[in-house]
């Protein structure tokens, strides 16, 4: 491949940046529920959210 | 999302649990997102045919090109959500802070994505264009697009009565809504380095397995970027819960100090 | 805002200080209405500047034919210069590139001082070349010319066409009877 680091480079920027931003927001949302007493075993659902490795 | 319309105060502790973090919707959505993603990494990094005259730098497509629409796509929902808010936000039960949550979930988003499209472009540009910016209008406009709704983030962020803060979003959301139709079309009406929209109807212009993986990463990028935006909104939410038990909480404490003496 | 004034005062539980309290944010309010309206106006009035700004300014490049025609004008200041190369003309000499373009059937021979960029040897590429106009006698496909562009910055212009390498679409997209669509025979 031409350009092999750049190109890979390229999409682990992307890939890390969307991945990142997304766990982010499930970690600061789970957090905010805690805080709240939104115990996340007091509904079965909320557990569930996609982890991101 | 689902309990959009519902009235905000008093919140069941019940609804706030399945919104903290997710729901069976975007549970699947999520992994829906994040397969599609994985596949777009093959997709684009083996699968993908090399271009005639770029070669491997057509791999670069894969990435920019869909990030820039889930940006669009983003900050066109936050526009339509500031203008509705402005519209109807006061005749709504909840007073239009849905649409200011939407708005403000949205933007971030978009901003996030235009970052990764200015990023990559400017990789792509440094291998097929040799540099990796150039002040020409699609690249200028896009600047500005970024910096104006960076702006509205930090607008948002400033410390005020939230119905203040969410009018003056709304209208600085519409203010910076002016540069999409500015970035979409630059290529158009001026003449720029950047090469026209990839995707046109007419014409397809770029042939077989390109075109179909380009579809496939768009699909995948967009099914991000709505799982992105839904779980922002939830944050913003629990950020407002927590906001709006904070101030009970004091107004409990002075009363309580007042009922005292 | 009078009425209300006038029910303030009938209602009488307010206190004279609550009263011109309610006044002043009442005031502050139309006053920021206002600064509202004038801000939307100054933005809407600045981005009015920078779309006239780059009307102007990002006439990014002048193809072939729009240098040539205006060669007196531009006398010897610094412009972009958009073509496409002449497969077989490019020449590298020392540290520079001598190689033509053509746009619309107008022709420049070029001189690029410094490495061009990779995709500069694909054929037909379209380039924008950063540089002013020099008096030099040069042959080109149209006969002599007394103007040479020289160039020191040089960047690829891609366009939105991709296709696999090995398919069977051809790779030349300026039709290989250019010239004598142009009225020029074929020789060079």
């Amino acid at each position: 491949m031409d350009h092999a680091g750049m190109i890979i480079a390229g999409y682990a920027i992307v890939f890390a940046t969307v991945l990142g931003y997304g766990a982010a927001i499930v970690a600061r949302g789970r957090r905010l529920a805690r805080e709240l007493g939104l115990a996340e075993g007091e509904e079965p659902q909320s557990g569930q959210s996609r982890e991101d490795p | 999302m689902v309990s959009a319309t519902k009235p905000e105060m008093p919140v069941s502790p019940r609804t706030s649990a399945r919104m903290a973090t997710s729901s069976v919707g975007t549970t699947v959505l999520g992994w829906l997102a994040f397969v599609s993603l994985v596949a777009t990494a093959v997709l684009g990094l083996v699968v993908s045919p090399r271009d005639v005259v770029t070669g491997d730098a057509v791999r670069f497509l894969y990435l920019h090109v869909p990030v820039i629409w889930v940006a669009y796509g983003a900050f066109i929902s936050c526009a339509i959500a500031s203008a509705l808010f402005l519209w109807k936000g006061k005749s709504r039960a909840d007073r239009g802070r849905h649409l200011d949550r939407v708005a403000g979930a949205s933007a971030e988003v978009g901003v996030v994505f235009t970052a990764l499209a200015l990023i990559t472009g400017a990789m792509w540009g440094r291998i097929t264009w040799g540099v990796y910016w150039q002040w020409d209008a699609r690249l200028t406009m896009t600047a500005m697009m970024f910096v104006s709704f960076l702006g509205y983030l930090a607008l948002r962020r400033l410390p005020t009565e939230p119905s203040v803060r969410s009018k003056r979003a709304a209208i600085a959301a519409l203010v910076s809504s002016v540069n999409l139709p500015l970035v979409h079309f630059s290529v158009d009406w001026w003449r720029t380095l950047h090469q026209e929209a990839s995707l046109s109807v007419d014409e397809a212009e770029i042939t077989g397995n390109m075109y179909s993986v380009l579809l496939f990463s768009s699909v995948a990028f967009v099914l991000t970027g709505i799982w992105l935006v839904a779980h922002r909104y939830r944050v913003i939410r629990l950020e407002e819960i927590r906001d709006d038990e904070g101030l009970e909480l004091a107004i409990a404490a002075r009363r309580a100090e007042a009922g005292v003496d | 805002m009078e009425s209300d004034e006038s029910s303030d005062l009938d209602l009488s539980p307010r206190t004279e200080l609550d009263d011109a309290e309610s006044i002043r944010r009442e005031l502050r309010k139309g006053r920021s209405r206002w600064v509202g309206v004038v801000g939307v106006l100054v933005v809407v009035a600045l981005g009015f500047l920078v779309v006239q700004f780059l009307r102007d300014a990002t006439l990014f490049f002048r193809n072939v034919d729009e240098a040539v025609a205006e060669r007196d004008e531009l006398g010897d200041r610094r412009f972009r210069l958009q073509g496409r190369v002449i497969p077989d003309t490019v020449e590298f000499v020392g540290d520079s590139v001598v190689f033509e373009i053509e746009h619309e059937c107008a022709f420049a021979s070029v001189r690029h001082v410094g490495d061009p960029p990779e995709l500069f040897e694909k054929p037909w590429i379209p380039v924008v070349l950063e540089g002013s106009w020099e008096e030099r006698d040069v042959e080109l496909p149209t006969g002599t010319d007394d103007h040479q562009f020289v160039s020191d910055r040089m960047i690829v212009k891609h366009t939105n066409e991709y296709a696999a390498e090995n398919s069977e679409r051809v790779e030349v997209v300026v039709p290989a009877d250019y010239f004598a669509e142009c009225g020029i025979a074929a020789d060079s």
